[in-house]
Protein backbone atom coordinates (compact mmCIF):
# COMPACT_ATOMS: atom_id res chain seq x y z
CA UNK A 1 0.00 0.00 0.00
CA UNK A 2 3.14 2.49 0.95
CA UNK A 3 4.23 1.44 -2.76
CA UNK A 4 1.42 2.71 -4.23
CA UNK A 5 1.08 6.09 -2.53
CA UNK A 6 4.93 6.50 -3.93
CA UNK A 7 3.43 6.06 -7.43
CA UNK A 8 0.42 7.91 -7.74
CA UNK A 9 2.38 10.19 -10.23
CA UNK A 10 3.05 7.28 -12.68
CA UNK A 11 -0.64 6.22 -11.97
CA UNK A 12 -2.03 9.48 -12.79
CA UNK A 13 0.10 9.79 -16.08
CA UNK A 14 -1.13 6.25 -17.65
CA UNK A 15 -4.10 7.55 -16.83
CA UNK A 16 -3.73 10.52 -18.80
CA UNK A 17 -2.26 8.58 -21.30
CA UNK A 18 -5.48 6.47 -21.76
CA UNK A 19 -7.27 9.44 -22.00
CA UNK A 20 -5.36 11.02 -24.84
CA UNK A 21 -5.36 8.24 -26.57
CA UNK A 22 -9.02 7.93 -26.05
CA UNK A 23 -10.49 11.27 -26.14
CA UNK A 24 -11.66 11.82 -29.93
CA UNK A 25 -13.71 8.12 -29.77
CA UNK A 26 -14.52 9.76 -26.47
CA UNK A 27 -15.67 13.14 -28.14
CA UNK A 28 -17.78 11.41 -31.49
CA UNK A 29 -19.86 9.34 -28.79
CA UNK A 30 -20.33 12.49 -26.57
CA UNK A 31 -21.83 13.83 -30.17
CA UNK A 32 -24.04 11.32 -31.02
CA UNK A 33 -25.14 11.28 -27.31
CA UNK A 34 -26.07 14.80 -27.61
CA UNK A 35 -28.23 14.09 -30.92
CA UNK A 36 -29.84 10.87 -29.08
CA UNK A 37 -30.95 13.38 -26.43
CA UNK A 38 -32.35 16.12 -28.65
CA UNK A 39 -34.51 12.75 -30.28
CA UNK A 40 -35.32 12.10 -26.88
CA UNK A 41 -36.33 15.51 -26.23
CA UNK A 42 -38.86 15.80 -29.09
CA UNK A 43 -41.28 13.93 -26.47
CA UNK A 44 -43.36 11.93 -28.45
CA UNK A 45 -43.43 8.49 -28.09
CA UNK A 46 -42.06 7.19 -30.94
CA UNK A 47 -38.80 9.64 -30.34
CA UNK A 48 -38.35 9.11 -26.73
CA UNK A 49 -38.95 5.07 -27.26
CA UNK A 50 -36.20 5.34 -30.18
CA UNK A 51 -34.28 8.08 -28.47
CA UNK A 52 -34.11 5.28 -25.71
CA UNK A 53 -33.04 2.29 -27.85
CA UNK A 54 -30.13 4.60 -29.33
CA UNK A 55 -29.37 5.56 -25.58
CA UNK A 56 -29.15 1.87 -24.73
CA UNK A 57 -26.88 1.17 -27.43
CA UNK A 58 -24.93 4.24 -27.65
CA UNK A 59 -23.82 3.76 -23.18
CA UNK A 60 -23.00 -0.08 -24.25
CA UNK A 61 -20.76 0.80 -26.91
CA UNK A 62 -19.23 3.24 -25.27
CA UNK A 63 -18.29 0.90 -22.78
CA UNK A 64 -17.76 -2.26 -25.17
CA UNK A 65 -14.94 0.51 -27.11
CA UNK A 66 -13.46 1.84 -23.79
CA UNK A 67 -12.80 -1.99 -22.75
CA UNK A 68 -11.34 -3.67 -25.56
CA UNK A 69 -9.17 -0.67 -26.86
CA UNK A 70 -7.77 0.12 -23.43
CA UNK A 71 -7.21 -3.21 -21.76
CA UNK A 72 -7.49 -6.14 -24.63
CA UNK A 73 -6.05 -4.29 -27.59
CA UNK A 74 -3.04 -3.05 -25.70
CA UNK A 75 -2.29 -6.59 -24.83
CA UNK A 76 -2.66 -8.03 -28.74
CA UNK A 77 -1.65 -4.22 -29.89
CA UNK A 78 1.97 -5.58 -27.81
CA UNK A 79 1.81 -2.03 -26.28
CA UNK A 80 1.81 -3.52 -22.85
CA UNK A 81 5.65 -4.59 -22.77
CA UNK A 82 6.20 -0.68 -23.15
CA UNK A 83 4.02 0.10 -20.68
CA UNK A 84 5.02 -2.24 -18.03
CA UNK A 85 9.31 -1.19 -18.66
CA UNK A 86 8.16 2.02 -17.11
CA UNK A 87 8.85 2.53 -13.50
CA UNK A 88 5.29 1.03 -12.50
CA UNK A 89 4.05 -3.04 -10.85
CA UNK A 90 1.81 -4.54 -13.35
CA UNK A 91 -0.38 -4.61 -10.00
CA UNK A 92 -0.18 -0.67 -10.42
CA UNK A 93 -0.62 -0.86 -13.79
CA UNK A 94 -3.51 -2.59 -13.70
CA UNK A 95 -4.87 -0.52 -10.74
CA UNK A 96 -4.26 2.90 -13.38
CA UNK A 97 -6.27 0.80 -15.97
CA UNK A 98 -8.91 0.18 -13.77
CA UNK A 99 -9.28 3.74 -12.44
CA UNK A 100 -8.73 5.39 -16.32
CA UNK A 101 -11.39 2.69 -17.32
CA UNK A 102 -13.60 3.58 -14.74
CA UNK A 103 -12.98 7.59 -15.25
CA UNK A 104 -13.53 7.51 -18.91
CA UNK A 105 -16.44 5.62 -18.55
CA UNK A 106 -18.06 6.86 -15.82
CA UNK A 107 -18.16 10.90 -17.11
CA UNK A 108 -19.58 10.18 -20.42
CA UNK A 109 -22.09 7.75 -18.67
CA UNK A 110 -23.12 9.88 -16.04
CA UNK A 111 -23.12 13.19 -18.16
CA UNK A 112 -25.91 10.93 -20.87
CA UNK A 113 -27.99 9.57 -17.99
CA UNK A 114 -28.32 13.11 -16.25
CA UNK A 115 -28.57 14.50 -20.27
CA UNK A 116 -31.68 11.94 -20.49
CA UNK A 117 -32.96 12.78 -16.87
CA UNK A 118 -33.04 16.54 -17.64
CA UNK A 119 -34.91 16.21 -21.03
CA UNK A 120 -37.42 13.76 -19.05
CA UNK A 121 -38.20 16.62 -15.96
CA UNK A 122 -38.30 19.45 -19.02
CA UNK A 123 -40.73 18.22 -21.51
CA UNK A 124 -44.06 16.22 -21.43
CA UNK A 125 -42.70 12.42 -20.71
CA UNK A 126 -44.16 11.59 -17.86
CA UNK A 127 -41.60 11.61 -14.65
CA UNK A 128 -43.00 8.44 -13.54
CA UNK A 129 -40.54 6.83 -16.11
CA UNK A 130 -37.35 8.38 -14.68
CA UNK A 131 -36.89 4.97 -12.04
CA UNK A 132 -36.78 2.55 -15.07
CA UNK A 133 -34.43 5.12 -16.88
CA UNK A 134 -32.36 5.11 -13.80
CA UNK A 135 -32.37 1.25 -13.37
CA UNK A 136 -31.34 0.67 -17.02
CA UNK A 137 -28.94 2.88 -16.80
CA UNK A 138 -26.89 1.18 -13.40
CA UNK A 139 -27.71 -2.14 -14.81
CA UNK A 140 -25.70 -1.08 -18.13
CA UNK A 141 -22.83 0.34 -15.87
CA UNK A 142 -22.70 -3.20 -13.72
CA UNK A 143 -22.56 -4.81 -17.31
CA UNK A 144 -20.14 -2.38 -17.96
CA UNK A 145 -18.00 -3.32 -15.14
CA UNK A 146 -18.67 -7.20 -15.89
CA UNK A 147 -16.55 -6.85 -18.84
CA UNK A 148 -14.58 -4.53 -17.66
CA UNK A 149 -13.71 -6.87 -14.53
CA UNK A 150 -13.01 -9.74 -17.65
CA UNK A 151 -10.70 -7.82 -19.40
CA UNK A 152 -8.98 -6.80 -16.69
CA UNK A 153 -8.34 -10.69 -15.54
CA UNK A 154 -7.69 -12.24 -18.55
CA UNK A 155 -7.12 -9.71 -21.19
CA UNK A 156 -8.97 -11.83 -23.45
CA UNK A 157 -10.41 -10.51 -26.50
CA UNK A 158 -12.51 -14.03 -26.95
CA UNK A 159 -13.37 -14.04 -22.62
CA UNK A 160 -14.72 -10.21 -23.08
CA UNK A 161 -16.67 -10.40 -25.83
CA UNK A 162 -18.29 -13.13 -25.05
CA UNK A 163 -19.46 -11.41 -21.29
CA UNK A 164 -20.27 -8.48 -23.47
CA UNK A 165 -22.59 -10.99 -25.30
CA UNK A 166 -24.22 -12.71 -22.03
CA UNK A 167 -24.75 -8.97 -20.48
CA UNK A 168 -26.56 -7.20 -23.16
CA UNK A 169 -28.40 -10.45 -24.16
CA UNK A 170 -29.49 -10.08 -20.32
CA UNK A 171 -30.72 -6.78 -20.69
CA UNK A 172 -33.69 -7.36 -22.37
CA UNK A 173 -34.49 -9.74 -19.56
CA UNK A 174 -33.83 -7.02 -17.02
CA UNK A 175 -36.07 -4.65 -18.41
CA UNK A 176 -39.23 -6.98 -19.06
CA UNK A 177 -38.26 -8.33 -15.79
CA UNK A 178 -39.16 -4.89 -14.20
CA UNK A 179 -41.14 -3.41 -16.31
CA UNK A 180 -43.23 -6.58 -16.04
CA UNK A 181 -43.22 -5.34 -11.91
CA UNK A 182 -46.42 -3.95 -10.50
CA UNK A 183 -44.45 -1.18 -8.42
CA UNK A 184 -42.50 0.06 -11.08
CA UNK A 185 -44.86 -0.35 -14.13
CA UNK A 186 -48.20 1.38 -12.16
CA UNK A 187 -45.73 4.72 -11.90
CA UNK A 188 -44.62 4.89 -15.24
CA UNK A 189 -47.63 7.41 -16.24
CA UNK A 190 -47.22 9.07 -13.05
CA UNK A 191 -46.56 13.07 -13.18
CA UNK A 192 -43.94 12.28 -10.26
CA UNK A 193 -40.63 10.13 -10.23
CA UNK A 194 -41.90 7.42 -7.50
CA UNK A 195 -39.33 5.63 -5.99
CA UNK A 196 -40.89 2.88 -3.81
CA UNK A 197 -39.10 -0.16 -1.61
CA UNK A 198 -38.55 -1.87 -5.26
CA UNK A 199 -37.19 -0.03 -7.28
CA UNK A 200 -34.86 1.39 -4.94
CA UNK A 201 -33.84 -2.57 -3.76
CA UNK A 202 -33.32 -3.09 -7.00
CA UNK A 203 -30.98 0.40 -7.18
CA UNK A 204 -29.09 -1.04 -4.17
CA UNK A 205 -28.59 -4.36 -5.50
CA UNK A 206 -27.14 -3.26 -8.75
CA UNK A 207 -24.81 -0.68 -7.06
CA UNK A 208 -23.53 -3.31 -4.68
CA UNK A 209 -22.95 -5.84 -7.12
CA UNK A 210 -20.87 -3.13 -9.54
CA UNK A 211 -18.99 -2.52 -6.31
CA UNK A 212 -18.18 -6.05 -5.43
CA UNK A 213 -17.34 -6.45 -9.21
CA UNK A 214 -15.07 -4.10 -8.71
CA UNK A 215 -12.85 -4.78 -5.14
CA UNK A 216 -13.07 -8.41 -6.47
CA UNK A 217 -11.25 -7.26 -10.13
CA UNK A 218 -8.96 -5.29 -7.69
CA UNK A 219 -7.71 -7.79 -5.18
CA UNK A 220 -7.59 -11.06 -7.84
CA UNK A 221 -4.90 -8.08 -9.97
CA UNK A 222 -2.81 -8.23 -6.73
CA UNK A 223 -2.73 -11.52 -6.66
CA UNK A 224 -1.46 -12.38 -10.25
CA UNK A 225 2.25 -13.40 -10.33
CA UNK A 226 2.70 -13.59 -14.28
CA UNK A 227 2.54 -10.65 -16.91
CA UNK A 228 2.78 -10.20 -20.05
CA UNK B 1 33.61 -5.99 -3.77
CA UNK B 2 32.43 -6.45 -7.36
CA UNK B 3 29.28 -4.36 -8.30
CA UNK B 4 26.69 -6.40 -9.78
CA UNK B 5 24.45 -4.66 -12.11
CA UNK B 6 21.65 -7.59 -11.65
CA UNK B 7 22.25 -11.26 -9.75
CA UNK B 8 20.03 -13.67 -10.20
CA UNK B 9 20.75 -16.43 -7.48
CA UNK B 10 19.18 -20.03 -7.36
CA UNK B 11 16.22 -18.63 -9.53
CA UNK B 12 13.57 -21.11 -10.03
CA UNK B 13 10.04 -21.40 -11.90
CA UNK B 14 8.16 -23.92 -13.55
CA UNK B 15 5.53 -23.54 -16.46
CA UNK B 16 3.50 -26.47 -17.63
CA UNK B 17 5.82 -27.36 -20.37
CA UNK B 18 8.91 -25.41 -19.59
CA UNK B 19 10.73 -25.25 -15.70
CA UNK B 20 14.23 -23.39 -14.85
CA UNK B 21 15.48 -24.49 -12.02
CA UNK B 22 18.40 -23.36 -10.16
CA UNK B 23 19.59 -20.61 -12.13
CA UNK B 24 22.69 -18.31 -11.34
CA UNK B 25 23.31 -15.19 -13.44
CA UNK B 26 24.79 -11.73 -12.63
CA UNK B 27 26.31 -9.17 -14.78
CA UNK B 28 28.99 -6.93 -13.01
CA UNK B 29 28.63 -3.44 -13.58
CA UNK B 30 29.43 -2.24 -16.82
CA UNK B 31 30.05 -5.33 -19.17
CA UNK B 32 27.79 -6.17 -21.54
CA UNK B 33 26.30 -9.97 -21.35
CA UNK B 34 25.25 -11.48 -24.68
CA UNK B 35 22.44 -14.16 -23.62
CA UNK B 36 21.94 -16.96 -26.28
CA UNK B 37 19.62 -19.48 -26.95
CA UNK B 38 17.55 -21.12 -28.98
CA UNK B 39 13.47 -20.05 -29.50
CA UNK B 40 11.94 -21.58 -26.05
CA UNK B 41 15.37 -21.44 -24.17
CA UNK B 42 14.08 -19.25 -21.45
CA UNK B 43 15.85 -16.39 -22.45
CA UNK B 44 12.83 -14.34 -22.10
CA UNK B 45 11.49 -15.79 -19.06
CA UNK B 46 15.08 -14.87 -17.33
CA UNK B 47 14.44 -11.21 -18.64
CA UNK B 48 10.79 -11.08 -18.08
CA UNK B 49 11.75 -12.24 -14.20
CA UNK B 50 14.34 -9.10 -14.30
CA UNK B 51 11.61 -6.95 -15.55
CA UNK B 52 9.80 -8.24 -12.60
CA UNK B 53 7.35 -8.85 -15.10
CA UNK B 54 7.14 -12.82 -13.94
CA UNK B 55 7.97 -13.51 -10.24
CA UNK B 56 9.92 -16.77 -9.98
CA UNK B 57 8.55 -19.61 -7.76
CA UNK B 58 11.61 -19.07 -5.50
CA UNK B 59 15.06 -17.74 -5.80
CA UNK B 60 16.56 -14.43 -5.03
CA UNK B 61 16.40 -11.02 -7.94
CA UNK B 62 18.54 -8.07 -7.58
CA UNK B 63 19.07 -5.37 -10.27
CA UNK B 64 21.14 -2.19 -9.53
CA UNK B 65 20.76 -2.77 -5.80
CA UNK B 66 17.04 -3.56 -5.56
CA UNK B 67 15.14 -6.92 -4.90
CA UNK B 68 13.00 -7.59 -7.59
CA UNK B 69 10.02 -8.12 -8.05
CA UNK B 70 9.61 -5.78 -4.53
CA UNK B 71 11.64 -3.02 -5.60
CA UNK B 72 11.13 -3.09 -9.59
CA UNK B 73 9.71 0.74 -9.21
CA UNK B 74 12.19 2.37 -7.90
CA UNK B 75 14.60 -0.19 -10.64
CA UNK B 76 12.93 0.84 -13.10
CA UNK B 77 14.03 4.32 -13.01
CA UNK B 78 17.57 3.06 -14.02
CA UNK B 79 16.27 -0.04 -16.81
CA UNK B 80 15.57 0.69 -20.09
CA UNK B 81 13.89 -2.07 -21.67
CA UNK B 82 13.11 -3.18 -25.13
CA UNK B 83 12.08 -6.22 -26.63
CA UNK B 84 11.38 -7.52 -30.02
CA UNK B 85 7.50 -8.11 -29.47
CA UNK B 86 7.61 -3.88 -27.72
CA UNK B 87 4.66 -1.65 -30.02
CA UNK B 88 4.34 1.38 -29.72
CA UNK B 89 0.88 3.45 -30.06
CA UNK B 90 0.08 3.46 -33.53
CA UNK B 91 -2.51 6.33 -33.67
CA UNK B 92 0.20 8.61 -32.02
CA UNK B 93 3.63 9.76 -34.01
CA UNK B 94 7.10 9.32 -31.95
CA UNK B 95 7.11 12.93 -30.53
CA UNK B 96 4.44 11.93 -28.48
CA UNK B 97 5.87 9.05 -27.19
CA UNK B 98 8.87 11.07 -26.65
CA UNK B 99 6.87 13.37 -24.59
CA UNK B 100 5.19 10.61 -22.52
CA UNK B 101 8.51 9.37 -21.21
CA UNK B 102 9.80 12.76 -20.61
CA UNK B 103 7.46 13.29 -18.10
CA UNK B 104 8.25 10.44 -16.62
CA UNK B 105 11.95 10.20 -16.74
CA UNK B 106 13.53 13.36 -14.89
CA UNK B 107 16.50 12.52 -16.56
CA UNK B 108 15.43 12.08 -20.16
CA UNK B 109 17.98 13.92 -22.48
CA UNK B 110 16.29 15.95 -24.97
CA UNK B 111 19.31 16.56 -26.74
CA UNK B 112 20.67 13.22 -27.04
CA UNK B 113 17.31 12.10 -28.40
CA UNK B 114 17.39 14.59 -30.77
CA UNK B 115 20.72 12.93 -31.75
CA UNK B 116 19.44 9.48 -31.68
CA UNK B 117 16.48 10.91 -33.89
CA UNK B 118 19.05 11.77 -36.73
CA UNK B 119 21.31 9.07 -36.37
CA UNK B 120 18.31 6.45 -36.12
CA UNK B 121 16.94 8.84 -39.39
CA UNK B 122 13.24 8.72 -37.60
CA UNK B 123 10.48 11.50 -38.03
CA UNK B 124 9.50 12.78 -34.73
CA UNK B 125 6.14 13.58 -36.48
CA UNK B 126 5.36 10.61 -37.96
CA UNK B 127 2.73 8.64 -36.79
CA UNK B 128 3.88 5.22 -35.81
CA UNK B 129 1.29 3.27 -37.54
CA UNK B 130 3.30 4.63 -40.79
CA UNK B 131 6.84 3.46 -39.96
CA UNK B 132 8.30 -0.11 -40.70
CA UNK B 133 9.66 -2.63 -38.16
CA UNK B 134 13.11 -1.62 -38.42
CA UNK B 135 11.78 2.14 -37.93
CA UNK B 136 10.12 0.88 -34.83
CA UNK B 137 12.81 -1.37 -33.81
CA UNK B 138 15.08 2.24 -33.68
CA UNK B 139 12.49 4.41 -32.15
CA UNK B 140 12.16 1.82 -29.22
CA UNK B 141 15.99 2.08 -28.54
CA UNK B 142 15.40 5.46 -29.13
CA UNK B 143 13.24 6.12 -26.25
CA UNK B 144 15.15 3.62 -24.04
CA UNK B 145 18.76 5.28 -23.99
CA UNK B 146 17.39 8.57 -24.19
CA UNK B 147 16.34 8.56 -20.35
CA UNK B 148 20.20 7.25 -20.10
CA UNK B 149 19.36 4.11 -18.11
CA UNK B 150 22.59 2.13 -16.06
CA UNK B 151 21.19 -1.48 -17.18
CA UNK B 152 20.27 -1.91 -20.58
CA UNK B 153 18.01 -5.35 -21.50
CA UNK B 154 17.48 -5.96 -25.01
CA UNK B 155 15.36 -8.85 -25.78
CA UNK B 156 15.91 -9.88 -28.87
CA UNK B 157 15.94 -6.35 -30.53
CA UNK B 158 17.31 -7.50 -33.73
CA UNK B 159 14.83 -10.48 -34.49
CA UNK B 160 12.53 -9.87 -38.01
CA UNK B 161 15.24 -7.09 -39.14
CA UNK B 162 16.46 -7.35 -42.65
CA UNK B 163 20.03 -7.58 -42.90
CA UNK B 164 20.97 -4.06 -43.54
CA UNK B 165 18.43 -2.86 -40.66
CA UNK B 166 20.10 -4.94 -38.31
CA UNK B 167 23.41 -3.81 -38.88
CA UNK B 168 22.53 -0.09 -38.42
CA UNK B 169 21.04 -1.62 -35.28
CA UNK B 170 24.36 -3.11 -34.12
CA UNK B 171 26.44 -0.31 -35.21
CA UNK B 172 24.26 2.05 -33.32
CA UNK B 173 24.43 -0.19 -30.39
CA UNK B 174 28.21 -0.69 -30.37
CA UNK B 175 29.01 2.94 -30.78
CA UNK B 176 26.31 3.44 -27.46
CA UNK B 177 27.95 0.49 -25.57
CA UNK B 178 31.12 2.06 -25.07
CA UNK B 179 29.93 4.15 -22.34
CA UNK B 180 31.68 2.01 -19.55
CA UNK B 181 29.47 3.15 -16.75
CA UNK B 182 26.43 1.05 -18.54
CA UNK B 183 25.21 -2.77 -18.03
CA UNK B 184 23.90 -4.27 -21.15
CA UNK B 185 22.26 -7.63 -20.96
CA UNK B 186 21.34 -8.69 -24.68
CA UNK B 187 19.08 -11.66 -25.40
CA UNK B 188 19.31 -13.26 -29.11
CA UNK B 189 19.35 -16.57 -30.83
CA UNK B 190 21.58 -14.57 -33.86
CA UNK B 191 24.93 -15.30 -32.39
CA UNK B 192 26.38 -12.56 -34.70
CA UNK B 193 25.06 -10.02 -33.35
CA UNK B 194 26.13 -11.15 -29.24
CA UNK B 195 29.45 -12.01 -30.92
CA UNK B 196 29.85 -8.42 -32.30
CA UNK B 197 28.38 -7.02 -28.61
CA UNK B 198 29.14 -8.70 -25.91
CA UNK B 199 31.42 -9.14 -23.27
CA UNK B 200 30.24 -12.02 -21.95
CA UNK B 201 28.42 -14.99 -23.04
CA UNK B 202 25.42 -17.44 -21.40
CA UNK B 203 24.35 -19.90 -22.76
CA UNK B 204 20.76 -20.93 -21.74
CA UNK B 205 18.85 -24.13 -23.26
CA UNK B 206 15.73 -25.77 -21.78
CA UNK B 207 15.76 -23.27 -18.77
CA UNK B 208 19.45 -23.97 -17.76
CA UNK B 209 22.35 -22.19 -17.81
CA UNK B 210 24.86 -23.98 -19.98
CA UNK B 211 27.89 -21.90 -19.84
CA UNK B 212 28.49 -18.39 -18.91
CA UNK B 213 32.14 -16.67 -19.63
CA UNK B 214 34.05 -13.71 -21.19
CA UNK B 215 33.27 -14.17 -24.90
CA UNK B 216 37.68 -13.89 -25.60
CA UNK B 217 38.34 -16.66 -23.39
CA UNK B 218 35.13 -18.85 -24.11
CA UNK B 219 35.93 -18.34 -27.55
CA UNK B 220 39.32 -19.28 -27.44
CA UNK B 221 38.56 -22.88 -25.72
CA UNK B 222 36.61 -23.95 -28.58
CA UNK B 223 38.35 -25.29 -31.51
CA UNK B 224 37.57 -28.12 -34.12
CA UNK B 225 40.37 -30.51 -35.65
CA UNK B 226 40.19 -32.38 -38.90
CA UNK B 227 42.46 -35.69 -37.75
CA UNK B 228 43.50 -39.11 -39.76
CA UNK B 229 42.41 -42.32 -37.75
CA UNK B 230 45.06 -44.24 -37.24
CA UNK B 231 45.46 -47.83 -36.01
CA UNK B 232 46.50 -46.53 -32.59
CA UNK B 233 43.18 -44.34 -32.62
CA UNK B 234 41.42 -44.44 -28.98
CA UNK B 235 37.72 -44.23 -28.84
CA UNK B 236 37.62 -40.79 -27.28
CA UNK B 237 39.88 -37.75 -25.94
CA UNK B 238 39.93 -36.13 -22.89
CA UNK B 239 37.86 -32.49 -23.46
CA UNK B 240 36.29 -33.78 -26.37
CA UNK B 241 32.81 -32.69 -27.07
CA UNK B 242 32.19 -34.61 -30.29
CA UNK B 243 34.19 -37.07 -32.05
CA UNK B 244 32.51 -37.43 -36.01
CA UNK B 245 34.09 -40.42 -37.98
CA UNK B 246 34.09 -40.86 -42.14
CA UNK B 247 36.01 -43.49 -43.19
CA UNK B 248 39.81 -42.54 -42.19
CA UNK B 249 38.56 -39.25 -41.58
CA UNK B 250 37.22 -37.88 -37.80
CA UNK B 251 36.16 -34.78 -36.99
CA UNK B 252 36.92 -33.63 -33.17
CA UNK B 253 35.35 -30.90 -31.58
CA UNK B 254 36.54 -29.66 -28.19
CA UNK B 255 35.47 -26.94 -25.32
CA UNK B 256 39.42 -27.17 -23.76
CA UNK B 257 41.03 -25.96 -26.51
CA UNK B 258 45.08 -24.76 -25.41
CA UNK B 259 48.06 -25.43 -27.33
CA UNK B 260 48.81 -28.71 -25.87
CA UNK B 261 45.68 -29.75 -27.17
CA UNK B 262 47.56 -31.24 -31.04
CA UNK B 263 49.84 -33.09 -28.67
CA UNK B 264 47.26 -34.67 -26.48
CA UNK B 265 45.06 -35.81 -29.94
CA UNK B 266 48.41 -36.94 -31.18
CA UNK B 267 48.27 -38.84 -28.07
CA UNK B 268 45.67 -40.28 -28.50
CA UNK B 269 46.33 -41.91 -31.60
CA UNK B 270 45.35 -38.97 -33.88
CA UNK B 271 47.05 -37.10 -36.70
CA UNK B 272 45.69 -33.15 -36.61
CA UNK B 273 45.13 -32.81 -40.29
CA UNK B 274 43.74 -29.21 -39.81
CA UNK B 275 42.85 -26.78 -37.37
CA UNK B 276 40.13 -24.40 -36.71
CA UNK B 277 38.83 -21.97 -34.47
CA UNK B 278 35.29 -21.57 -33.91
CA UNK B 279 32.53 -18.98 -34.68
CA UNK B 280 29.90 -18.68 -31.41
CA UNK B 281 27.30 -19.90 -33.99
CA UNK B 282 29.18 -23.11 -34.61
CA UNK B 283 30.27 -23.20 -30.62
CA UNK B 284 26.06 -22.32 -29.88
CA UNK B 285 25.13 -25.50 -32.40
CA UNK B 286 27.89 -27.85 -30.60
CA UNK B 287 26.92 -26.93 -27.27
CA UNK B 288 23.27 -27.27 -27.36
CA UNK B 289 23.56 -30.82 -29.31
CA UNK B 290 26.48 -31.79 -26.34
CA UNK B 291 23.65 -30.67 -23.88
CA UNK B 292 20.76 -32.70 -24.98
Amino acid sequence: MTTLFKNTNMIKRLIIKDWELMKKGIAGYMAAGIVTIGIMGMATEITFNVGAILMITLLIVIGARSAVESIVNEKKDQTMPFILSLPISPQHYALAKLLSNLVLYIVPWLILVLGMLAVIISTPIYNGVIPLVVLVSVYILAAYCCYLATALLTYSEGFTIAVMIVTNLLINAFIIGIMRMPEINQTFKAATASWNSTSLTILAAELGFTCVILVLTAYLQQRKTNFL
Amino acid sequence: MQNYAFEMNDVSIRYPHFKMEGLNLSLPQGQVMGLVGVNGAGKSTTIRILMGLVKADSGQVKALGYNLPEHQVQAKYDIGFASDDMRLYKSQTLQWHMDFIKSIYPKFDSAYAADLLKRFDLIADQQIKGISHGQRVKACLLLVLARRPKLLILDEPTTGLDPVAREEVICELADILLDDERSVLFSSHNTHDIEKLSDQIAFLDRGKLLALQDKESYLESWARFRCQINNTSSESVLGAVSIKRNGQIAEIVTAQYSPHYVAQLQQAGFSVLEQHRMSLEEIFVANIKRSR
